[in-house]
């Protein structure tokens, strides 16, 4: 009898899973739902595409034929309803599918402008590669425009509007950018390359309205008082998982679908994976929501696994361990990396669940820590690296501009090295031992 | 771009460049998988036209025998993915899983 597999996502997620379902099942139906009219493409790489580094057809990750030599049935469609005690997804065209074990992989989608004018034509968020293309259309046509959000995806659509010869004021609503994440120093490396790139930051600045003429962005009025004319508005304050098909559904959700060890919800044949996913982390002991290409890599290839073995009327096999969370950035030329637990501050009175995660971030980075943790530090021209200490072990850091530490550090983390020796020299700002110590520790 | 550029220009002047392959002729362009987000911004930039995602993706060396070892794919990557590596005489891209039931191979993050 032949096995359904429904696949709603296709993005790292989904086909991930998709790939591994085929591996292990040769003769399965596997339907993936995607409401983008594309191919499985780079959602990383949309910001490379509004640089100019990149074509839009470049960013599709797979060969032409992959779809068909995997025999995957890729429907341009949504699912508009999801009734899983009947395992039966509706498609918007009507049209039902059966399945046996489906996957959620839907991801996540940009938090909506909240304040006055949010919905005028010109107020442009940046999730997908259509968001892309519609940006780059209207940056042809525009000669100023206003960024607000303080993440990787409103730093890239903050250098791609510049870069596309619009004139760009990129706000922060604190006296830090990305507050969350950043310290003081670091906000002010990266502060003083937005500025050398020409792009005009302001601090402690929101906007209170889009004006809108004709129902197009004219300009926005500041909280301050000032208005800023601009023919557009670019929001990237955070992303929300796409939980829409299973709000109001037996399913167990906290910010994400809450998921086991096998990436299967408290409904067996319904799986999640990537950022709609909440997965369990070792870590900090909870359950959190990575918005990371590799993240939903991982979980995708697991949850494919498990899913045939739940097909096949199987306990899922497959036990995920969720990776130390990791990010590399290349923003305004200035290289970031972020690696493990960084250390949230309260200080803000702003912790993570009171705001939107960013894309292209996890929520472990910023979680508070009750333990006793130091920093070290060391900080040379547009160079930083903050190492965090747990004990005797090496639990994040966060790397701006040289890259040279950033394996030693991963390896150091991810393998959790006893580093006692040397936390005298770090904590003096000596960080060259570390080298020496990842290199001649064991590696799994 | 560049680094094929120096490289032709460096075949014309007979100046060795010692952080290229070509001056040892032992080493291949590597891959840290974890790191490739995939947006092909190494094979859009590679002059001979090799889809090194493809080898990027999966954590590979870039076996292509089609490969000048330019260094145009490590110089372009936005996030650190490529760099020089050792030689990998007998590539191992036919090894294949035998097993469809192995475990999935995970990226190491």
């Amino acid at each position: 009898m032949t096995t359904y597999y429904l696949i709603i996502g296709n993005g790292a997620a989904g086909v991930s899973a998709a790939e591994v379902i085929r591996r292990r099942d040769p003769t399965g139906r596997i339907t993936i739902i995607t409401d983008e009219p594309y191919p499985m493409y780079s959602r990383p790489g949309i910001a490379y595409y509004l640089l100019g580094q990149v074509s839009d057809t470049q960013l599709y990750t797979r060969t032409p034929s992959f779809y068909r030599d995997h025999r995957f049935d890729l429907r341009t469609s949504r699912v508009t309803r999801l009734d899983i005690p009947r395992q039966t997804a509706t498609l918007t065209d009507g049209q039902q599918l059966g399945y046996d074990v489906a996957l959620l992989a839907t991801g996540s989608t940009a938090v909506p402008a909240t304040f006055p004018g949010g919905d005028l034509d010109g107020v442009v968020t940046f999730d997908t590669l259509d968001d892309a293309k519609n940006v780059l259309r209207r940056a042809r046509r525009a000669r100023q425009a206003v960024v607000v959000g303080g993440g990787i995806t409103a730093m890239e659509l903050a250098e791609g509007l510049h870069h596309q010869g619009v004139r760009t004021h990129f706000l922060q609503r604190k006296d830090r950018i990305w507050p969350r994440l950043f310290d003081e120093r670091e906000s002010a490396i990266v502060a003083a390359q937005i500025r050398h790139e020409g792009i005009h930051l302001h601090f402690q600045e929101e906007v209170a309205e889009v004006i809108g003429r004709r129902g197009k962005v004219a300009g926005v009025r500041l909280q301050n008082g000032p208005e800023l004319k601009c023919q557009l508005v670019g929001v990237a304050i955070g992303v929300r998982p796409n939980l829409a098909l299973v709000r109001d559904q037996p399913v167990e959700q906290d910010r994400g679908v809450l998921v086991n060890l096998y990436l299967q919800s408290s409904q067996p044949t319904l799986f999640a994976a990537g950022s709609v996913a909440q997965v369990y982390d070792r870590w900090t002991d909870s359950y959190q929501v990575d918005s990371l290409w590799p993240s939903a890599i991982n979980e995708g290839r697991a949850a494919g696994y498990n899913m045939v073995d739940v097909a096949r009327g199987l306990p899922p096999s497959y036990a995920y361990e969720k990776g130390t969370p990791f990010n590399a950035a290349l923003l305004f030329g200035l290289h970031l990396t972020v690696i493990g637990r960084v250390g949230g501050s309260l200080r803000d009175g702003e912790g993570e669940t009171l705001s939107y995660l960013s894309r292209g971030s996890s929520q472990v980075w910023t979680m508070p820590f009750e333990e006793q943790v130091r920093s070290a530090w060391d900080q040379k021209g547009p160079n930083s690296v903050r190492v965090v200490l747990n004990g005797g072990r090496i639990v994040g850091a966060l790397l701006l501009g040289n890259q040279a530490l950033a394996d030693p550090l991963r390896h150091l983390i991810e393998h959790e090295v006893d580093i006692s020796p040397l936390a005298g020299e770090l904590m003096a700002g000596r960080f060259d031992a570390l080298i020496e110590v990842a290199n001649t520790s064991p590696s799994s | 771009m560049i680094g094929f550029v120096e490289k032709l220009q460096s075949l014309f002047t007979g100046e060795a460049d010692n952080q290229t392959p070509m001056a040892n002729g032992l080493r291949q362009v590597a891959a840290d998988g974890s790191r490739c987000v995939q947006c092909g911004i190494c094979g859009y930039n590679c002059p001979v036209g090799i889809e090194v995602r493809e080898y990027a993706r999966r954590g590979r060396h870039v076996t292509d025998p089609r490969c000048i070892s330019c260094g145009t794919c490590i110089e372009k990557c936005p996030r650190g993915t490529l760099r020089w590596g050792d030689a990998i005489l007998i590539p191992d891209d036919n090894i294949l899983e035998v097993n469809p039931d192995a475990l999935p191979v995970l990226l190491r993050i």
